[in-house]
């Protein structure tokens, strides 16, 4: 720790935990996003990874500022991000913000709303998402936002890896609280802000 | 075959199933009491073929006289000729059911009983205000007078007809609504039948609210400001004045409870705004997620349609592009790459070489082979480096003898170290010693950006001024 910032109360190190930390760094550096909720066995449970990072953010927060990254608590979820903003790094974001605006607007298009995507008893099926991917507009777009292939299936494995979004106890997809705040931020476009 | 009335409309409630479906028909095209003939038809024959199906080989005998005798009760002709359907037109292929059948079937579920929209409580205002400006115009509001009784039969009659119309609008829209939130509560998410069907009844739900509910609380209302008239229950309340004015106390009386108990609708109606509330939000809430994605949407086509110029290159947008400037969700989101971010110090020589003698010393073995003497002219140039190099050493040992202390000339102070300590002192060997202290431990040289001079007897040097700290101030 660097010396002019102020040190940790001993009692706040204390209360961290070093496995649930050490694995919460593996998660972070593979560019996860850490969500409130994880689905285990086909049911949301609580993430205990999150509960770490929100009961020490403050400590979190400098031990990755250190290393020169940024951890970014938001509505349920947190990540890093770099602290120097690259455009390689910008294009990523790309790539998953182009590719869920292909998914959101392939979900309306079928006839369903929102909620069969943010609510974890329903879900997009695989077939669904095909069905989505067949449309030429979305294959223009996703080539657009930097994925080769265009095929919609291939992206969405992104979307899981990342923790972005994630398989329901029916195999269906849905989106995860990072995935959701997505949407949010869409709805929320254009307000005041305060 | 003629079937009396009382038969027809006996068989028309046994199988009421056909006319609720009618009339849900009905107030969902919103062609009032018309009802399509060939739709009442085919449901007739639906019907009939559920009671009694006709039988393979179709002659008349065969029939069977269940489904003959329902026929002639059900059918047009019968139904005008006895009175229960008011209107036929072929031309237009619509007929229209006597108002009394559709009310009757209506109040079977009140679901399908008729809401008051806009239009009926303005009827009802308009009549009170007209009751209003009679009792205030009348001549004689005397309980002999021909013309007040007349009024008060009227008033009477108004409230009657009021009252009746808003519980019956109230129970309408009790289970309207009950059965429109379970269609919207118990819809799958991810079965698209059943989304339609939900998103179908949000929709219906938002135009109740609108068309029916805001005109009740709106007619309830008391202090609304309306030109020229008065309220519905604030003209009720002045002809109860007006007539307790006049002595006549116990239609006032009747009056004033009348006021209360259409009043008292509000408090339903508020309860079912209240509940109905969470559906107009939750379709406005899809209505403006449906907008946003849209509009996100489109923004991201046309940038990715202004790639397509035909130079089949650079065919992907920027993620600098305008586009992208609003979705900022995930930006900076580390790549799935192992980055070292953990920036090392400088190769620093000394340390490298300490490390290297630290492992490679103790590998060294001492040789036993003998040692030869090369005989012949001796190497001037070798024997030159040597002495130059024995000499560089010497200097990088007085150098480490030197005390570290606070100087503002580092060239001074070695000047006056080394003069004495070293044979044929010259001024090169000083800037030789200046070299060795920057490479020294726990030293440190800093430029003071000033200019000194240093002269010997036959030397002299100008020089840039170091100041000497070490790491311990």
């Amino acid at each position: 720790m660097l010396d002019h910032e102020p040190s940790l109360p001993v009692a706040q190190a204390k209360v961290m935990n070093r496995k649930l930390s050490i694995e919460i760094y593996g998660q972070l550096m593979y560019g996860k996003m850490i969500n409130r909720t994880v689905s285990i066995d086909g049911g949301l449970k609580s993430n205990p990874h999150f509960e770490e990072v929100l009961n020490n953010f403050d400590h979190y927060r400098n031990l990755y500022d250190l290393i020169g990254y940024e951890l970014v608590m938001r509505d349920g979820f947190a990540f890093i991000r770099t602290s120097d903003g690259t455009d390689a790094k910008d294009d990523l974001a790309r790539n998953i913000q182009g590719l869920l605006l292909v998914l959101f607007r392939g979900t309306l298009e079928l006839g369903f709303t929102m909620d069969v995507l943010l609510n974890d008893s329903a879900g997009l099926s695989n077939n669904h998402i095909e069905e989505i991917g067949k449309g030429e507009d979305k294959v223009e777009v996703l080539i657009a936002c930097g994925m080769k292939s265009g095929v919609l299936m291939e992206h969405i494995k992104k979307l899981e890896t990342r923790a972005i979004a994630y398989r329901n106890g029916k195999g269906n997809l849905v989106l995860s609280e990072s995935g959701a705040a997505f949407f949010n931020d869409l709805i929320g476009e254009g307000d005041l802000e305060v | 075959m003629v079937v009396k009335t009382d038969v027809a409309l006996i068989n028309m409630i046994q199988n009421k199933g056909v006319f609720l479906d009618l009339i849900d028909h009905m107030d969902k095209v919103g062609e009032g009491e018309e009802v399509r003939i060939v739709m009442y038809q085919q449901k007739l024959r639906a019907l009939l073929d559920s009671v009694a199906p006709l039988p393979n080989t179709r002659v008349l005998r065969e029939v069977p006289a269940e489904r003959r005798k329902l026929e002639s009760a059900l059918c047009i002709e019968n139904l005008e000729r006895v009175g229960l359907v008011i209107q036929v037109d072929s031309a237009r292929g619509v007929m229209v059911f006597a108002p009394f059948v559709i009310e009757m079937f209506r109040h079977f579920d009140g679901a399908r009983l008729r809401h008051l929209n806009s239009a009926d409580y303005e009827l009802i205002r308009a009549s009170f205000n007209r009751l209003y400006e009679v009792f205030i115009t009348l001549p004689s509001l005397n309980r002999e007078d021909i013309g007040f009784q007349e009024q008060v039969s009227v008033l009477r009659k108004e409230i009657r007809t009021a009252t009746a119309k808003m519980k019956e609008c109230v129970d309408a829209l009790q289970g309207r609504l009950q059965r429109l939130g379970e269609i919207v509560d118990q819809m799958r998410y991810d079965v698209i039948d059943e989304v339609a069907k939900a998103q179908e009844a949000l929709g219906e739900i938002n135009s109740i609210y609108l068309r029916n509910i805001l005109p009740a609380l709106q007619f309830l209302g008391e202090h609304t400001d309306l030109k020229r008239t008065k309220p519905a229950l604030t003209a009720l309340t002045c002809i109860g004045d007006q007539l307790a004015h006049y002595g006549h106390d116990k239609l006032a009386s009747s009056v004033y409870y009348s006021v209360e108990s259409i009043r008292s609708y509000r408090h339903d109606i508020s309860i079912i705004s209240g509940s109905l509330m969470r559906y107009v939000q939750q379709s406005e809430a899809h209505r403006r997620a449906y907008d946003k994605i849209e509009q996100a949407w489109n923004r991201l086509y046309e940038g990715v349609r202004e790639l397509h110029d035909g130079s089949l290159k650079d065919n992907i947008l920027p993620s600098t592009h305008p586009v992208f400037a609003r979705l900022n969700t995930y930006s900076g989101l580390k790549m799935r790459v192992f980055e070292a971010k953990v920036e090392w110090p400088d190769a620093n020589q000394r340390l490298a070489l300490a490390e290297h003698l630290r492992t490679t010393l103790p590998n060294i073995k001492i040789s036993s082979g003998k040692i030869h003497q090369l005989s012949g002219q001796t190497n001037e140039s070798g024997e030159l480096k040597r002495r130059r190099d024995a000499r560089l050493l010497a200097i990088g040992i007085l150098v480490e003898e030197w005390e570290p202390r606070l100087t503002d000339d580092a060239h001074v102070a070695m000047h006056e170290h080394l003069k004495d300590r070293l044979k044929g002192y010259e001024l090169t060997d000083l800037l030789m010693s200046v070299g060795w202290l920057r490479k020294r431990e726990g030293i440190c040289l800093i430029p003071r950006y000033q200019i000194g001079n240093l002269a010997t007897d036959c030397e002299s040097l100008r020089y840039y001024k170091l100041q000497v700290e070490t790491e311990h101030a």
